[in-house]
Formats: structure tokens, C-alpha cells, sequence
């Protein structure tokens, strides 16, 4: 008989398997996660909008299919999303006082694709607001706390689904990537979250910040879990557009362990410069480790690095501003300052400068496909730093002119302006037990790819098995 | 600063400061030779 505390650390593939063997319920797994989200949620702010009786009802109707044998891939199983997801039943703010109110009547495809196989939903996850920013200091919802150190950020702007995994208050989370929104705190939480291809999961029904740059994607304990839940949620949607019609394989096949001979491409500059040392040391004894594991270190080079950050910000910034005008036209004074500014610049930019940008784009995704002939994975640390303290977030962090704050996407933009995918995984912790995060990105649409490698340096570094204490 | 054709509203501070700190990154991007690249099909991946 597993206590409520040993059943909230399960891990998703465990809790599956062990809800369709009927050694748990998934009553008893949502009645104890619920448990935890209300012991915990004031102190981390991690939830928005919480559905506990909701979530004891679907769990009763998934312990029934249980007992009439329907096998379902997450079958009973309490997980969340981001509060950017439209859910039919439960409001949808994107963190902001702007959407307090608004509520989508329909699911998102993916949020769709959850319930369809079963999955329990407890409630939707705070966010910087819009997810335009990467601290999910949020003025309207709280600041969402990291699980290892409560004076410090979760990183964002999925902070609440990387704070929600780390403490346990569900199993899996749905995010979404524009600038490193999964990868950044999933890195300062110590889990792990996949920003997939561009186009391999369906946008419909989340809310837009860069229409050509928004990924959504998966967070969970382990890269296990992300490969069960991204096989859940991918695949070609006719409302979306933007979505690939590119088949989804059983990802979870994809991790056996064995690595040898894969070629690990290593950035000769930018990524390995300017970090905090820990960091550092942790993902250059990373890199040995890969290479125990027998895969072969391949010096890459990316020319294009130097301008990626402009690129960036000429494409996300008009975009942003594109869908928000209305908005602002109306609710300008709602929105927190940061963001507000951030949405107002895009306003005053140069069309030639955008198309600039989307040319550099093409030369950019040209320098990715030559590197990838050589390499089948680029490996790189997510976040120059450990997650920061609040009150230093605006202060230089090694006493040049980056602040921490602006440091925080410094390795993960560049893969969403080339769309490839690229996992973040726990790499090692600080002497102060803060975690540090490891980027593994891949071809486009080589998710499987990505996912070994991640898998096989997990199972053999074991960082996943660390806890907060909180 | 640009000028802005439809500018109803004037930026606040927070606004000014991030559309300096584009400004400023972009110079980098004008230095760019594109050659015969064309702009990226926006919805694909590489």
C-alpha cells in the first residue's frame, strides 16, 4: 500500500502502468495530488485556475474504464497545462488580467488529445504573462517560486508547469516555447520539458505570442514521460495551419539505452562561453559522460549565432505586437509594464528590418542543415546560470552588463528561429542544490533522436531522483 | 527611434527602453549579407 506521499512521486509511466494493473486508482493518485496542490499552491503559485472536483469526477469515470479494460495511453493519470491552453470547462487568462474572464468554451487540439487518452486534468498552470517573458514573475497571479529555492524564479515562461512537475503536483504538463519558455525552466527546476519540430504539435487553441515561433510541448519528471506524453499530443491537426502532416512514431521505442557511435555536435563558440561555473563544470562532465556512454564529440560550427538574437527579436516582436494591438487598443492599462513595453516596441520596427531577419532566417536553417549532415545531435547547456534570485533578476550577474534576467535565453532562442526540436534534462546540481540544465537538439522531426540521447544520459547520471525538499 | 505611422499612443518608458535595445541588436543584422536567400517559408521547419 504506497502512501499518498509515495504515490505523488511516481513518475507518469509508473502511475500508467501501475493504475492499469489496478494497484492504484486513479482516484486515489488525483484525491493525493489534489492534496498537494492545496498544501502547496499559495506558498509557489504554481497553479492559476485549480479543478479538484472536476478532477475527482473524471478520475471515478477513468477508474471505471479501468475495470471494463479500456487501455488508454494516460488513462487516470492527473496532469496539467499551461494557462495559455483553451480548455472547454475551465477559464483561460494567459496569465494576464486582460483574459481574467475569458472563457474559450472549446479545448485546444492538445488538451483535446489529453482527455481523449484518458489523462486527469487538476487545473491550468501560471505563466509570465502572454509567455512573453522568461520569469514568470507575475503580476496578477503571484510569482511563480522555484521548488528548490523559494527566493529564486522558476524561469518562464512556464514556470508554473516546471515548478508543478518538481514539487509533484502531477505528473506531466503541457507548455509552450517561443524563446525557451520549456527548456528555461525546466533547466532552474530540475526537469525535464521538450520543445519539439516546428509544426509537430498542433498550435489550435493556444494563445499566440509569435505565431512562427510558438512551439507547445511537453514537461514531466523524466525524458520517459515526455516521450509518453509527446507520442499523446503530436500529430497533424487541419485547424492548425502551421501543423506538419509528418507520421509520429512510438516514441518510447526510440529509448533503448545505447547511444554508441551517435555524434554529438559541440557549438566551438557562443554556448560555451560566459558561464556561471558551475554551470560549466556540470556540462562539459556531461559531454564526458555522453562520451562514456560511447558517442562521439564532433566540434560543430554555427556562423549565424552572432545575429540570432536580432533575428529573433525583429520576427517575434511585430508578430507579438500583431496579435496584441487590439488588446492594447482596449485594455492597455491591464497589462503588467514588462510586458506592456515589450508588445509596444514591436510597433516601432522597420518592415525591412523584418525581412531582413526572415532572410537571415533561410541562412540560418541552410547552416543547420550542413551541421546536421555531420552531427545527429547539437549539445549545449540550456541556461548560462542557475535559477536567479528574484530581488537580482535586473542586476548584472557576473559583473558585466548581461542581467540575469536577459541571460536566461541566451542558448535556447536560436532553435526556435530554425524550428529544430530540443530537449532540456537535469544535468547536475549547484553546492547549493540548485539545478542545472542540458540542451540536446535535433534534425527536424528527429524527436526519437533527441529523446535517446537524453534517455541514456539520464539512466546513466540518475538526476532525476533528486527531489525538493519542500 | 523609427517614426510611426499609426502612433495613437505614446510608448511608455518600459517601451522605449526594449525598442532602443532592438534598435541597438539590430545593427548587427544590417551587416548581414543575405545574397540570394530568400525570406524563410515562415510555417516550416528547416
Amino acid at each position: 500500500m504506497l502512501s499518498d506521499a509515495d504515490l505523488t512521486q511516481l513518475t507518469l509511466a509508473r502511475a500508467v502502468n501501475l493504475i492499469a494493473n489496478r494497484e492504484v486508482s486513479s482516484a486515489e493518485l488525483s484525491l493525493a495530488v489534489c492534496e498537494r496542490i492545496r498544501q502547496l499552491n499559495d506558498r509557489v503559485r504554481a497553479f492559476i485556475t485549480i479543478s479538484l472536483e472536476d478532477a475527482i469526477l473524471r478520475a471515478a469515470i477513468a477508474d471505471n474504464d479501468v475495470a471494463n479494460e479500456n487501455r488508454l495511453p494516460l488513462l487516470g493519470v492527473p496532469v496539467s497545462v499551461k494557462d495559455l491552453y483553451d480548455t472547454s470547462l475551465m477559464r483561460t487568462t494567459a496569465g494576464s488580467k486582460v483574459f481574467e474572464n475569458r472563457m474559450p468554451g472549446r479545448d485546444a487540439t492538445a488538451v483535446k488529445r489529453l482527455d481523449r487518452a484518458g489523462a486527469v486534468l487538476v487545473g491550468k498552470t501560471n505563466l509570465h504573462e502572454f509567455a512573453f517573458g522568461l520569469t514568470s514573475v507575475n503580476p496578477h497571479y503571484g510569482t511563480v517560486r522555484n521548488p528548490w529555492d523559494a527566493e529564486r524564479i522558476a524561469g518562464g515562461s512556464s514556470g508554473g508547469s516546471a515548478c508543478a512537475i518538481a514539487l509533484r503536483m502531477g505528473f506531466g504538463s503541457l507548455g509552450s516555447d517561443t524563446g525557451g519558455s520549456i527548456r528555461i525552466p525546466a533547466s532552474l527546476c530540475g526537469i525535464v520539458g521538450l520543445k519539439p519540430t516546428y509544426g509537430r504539435i498542433s498550435v489550435h487553441g493556444v494563445i499566440p505570442l509569435c505565431w512562427s515561433m510558438d512551439h507547445p510541448g511537453p514537461m514531466a519528471q523524466t525524458v520517459e514521460d515526455v516521450a509518453i506524453l509527446l507520442g499523446v499530443i503530436a500529430g497533424h491537426d487541419p485547424k492548425d495551419p502551421c501543423s506538419r502532416n509528418v507520421p509520429v512514431p512510438r516514441y518510447t521505442d526510440a529509448l533503448t539505452g545505447s547511444i554508441k557511435g551517435v555524434r554529438v555536435g559541440v557549438p566551438k563558440t557562443y554556448f560555451y562561453e560566459r558561464l556561471a561555473p558551475e554551470v560549466d563544470s556540470a556540462v562539459r562532465a556531461a559531454l564526458k559522460g555522453l562520451e562514456k556512454l560511447g558517442a562521439h564529440l564532433i566540434p560543430v560550427e554555427l556562423p549565424y549565432l552572432k545575429v540570432h538574437r536580432a533575428v529573433w527579436l525583429q520576427i517575434a516582436s511585430p508578430e507579438a505586437y500583431s496579435f496584441h494591438e487590439p488588446l492594447l487598443k482596449a485594455h492597455a492599462a491591464l497589462y503588467g509594464a514588462d510586458v506592456r513595453g515589450r508588445l509596444e516596441a514591436g510597433r516601432g520596427l522597420f518592415s525591412i528590418d523584418y525581412v531582413r531577419a526572415q532572410r537571415t532566417r533561410t541562412l540560418m536553417k541552410q547552416e543547420c542543415r550542413k551541421v546536421f549532415e555531420s552531427v545527429d545531435v547539437i549539445v549545449t547547456p540550456t541556461a548560462p546560470i542557475p535559477a536567479p534570485r528574484i530581488d537580482d533578476l535586473h542586476k548584472p550577474w557576473d559583473g558585466g552588463t548581461e542581467t540575469a534576467a536577459a541571460s536566461l535565453a541566451r542558448f535556447t532562442r536560436y532553435f526556435n528561429v530554425v524550428g529544430l526540436p530540443a530537449i532540456s534534462i537535469p544535468c547536475g546540481f549547484t553546492a547549493s542544490g540548485l539545478p542545472i540544465g542540458l540542451q540536446i537538439a535535433g534534425k527536424a522531426f528527429a524527436e526519437s533522436t533527441v529523446l535517446r540521447v537524453a534517455h541514456a544520459y539520464e539512466q546513466e547520471a540518475k538526476w532525476f531522483e533528486r527531489a525538493p525538499a519542500m | 527611434m523609427p517614426n510611426q505611422s499609426d502612433s495613437h499612443n505614446e510608448l511608455t518608458p518600459e517601451g522605449a527602453a526594449v525598442l532602443k535595445e532592438i534598435i541597438e541588436e539590430t545593427k548587427s543584422l544590417r551587416e548581414i549579407d543575405p545574397g540570394e536567400a530568400p525570406p524563410a517559408a515562415v510555417f516550416e521547419a528547416e
